[in-house]
């Protein structure tokens, strides 16, 4: 074996090491970024349709049983955001995307909630149904 | 050996480090652009945290 071959052999064993070691990390920081997506995408939809809640309840046009179960479920997710949001950042922190995925999980089920009073202020017709 | 066959083989050597180079920039660029960094995870936990203050921001009462 020339000193060119074993030279070569030596790159390329490097070469894929390298990488190995790269695909490893992209995926790693990719499934961070997206827990990280998803985290904030809950956010934006919370804070959209709680201002949209508001102002249809001001409007007269949310009923006042509807607003109440609607504060009833902020409240509660008010509790548990922060929470997730305090696992996430430990999560980032460990560079650990299983925890982080855990920390996402947690809203998953506040997030189906949170659809259905999304879905009800979409709903509401311009003029509020007062036809 | 003559002077123009050890010039060709001196031009495939350049050639041949410069091909190494190259690849091993890029190889250590990917892994740059793809490692979970400190500046990255700076960035990833301010979102976060933007995303806690939008929440408590909402209307609830």
């Amino acid at each position: 074996m020339t000193i060119i071959d074993r030279s070569l052999r030596m790159f390329v064993t490097g070469a894929l090491v390298g990488i190995v070691i790269g695909l490893s990390s992209c995926s790693a920081a990719q499934r961070l970024e997206g827990s990280v997506v998803a985290t904030e995408t809950i956010a934006d939809t919370f804070a959209a349709t709680g201002d949209l809640m508001k102002l249809a309840h001001e409007s007269g046009v949310v009923a006042d049983d509807k607003w109440s179960a609607w504060c009833a479920f902020a409240k509660r997710f008010k509790l548990v955001f922060p929470a997730a949001a305090g696992l996430l950042k430990a999560a980032i922190e460990a560079a650990s995307p299983d925890a982080a995925d855990g920390a996402t999980a947690i809203l998953g089920g506040l997030k189906r909630e949170l659809n259905g009073f999304e879905a009800m202020v979409i709903s509401v017709p311009p003029d509020g149904g007062l036809q | 050996m003559t002077d123009a066959q050890l010039e060709m083989l001196v031009v495939g050597v350049e050639k041949a480090v410069e091909w190494v180079v190259g690849l091993a920039k890029g190889v250590t660029g990917i892994i740059a652009a793809h490692a979970v960094t400190d500046e990255k995870k700076a960035a990833w936990t301010a979102r976060v945290d933007a995303a806690a203050a939008k929440v408590t921001a909402t209307p609830s009462e």
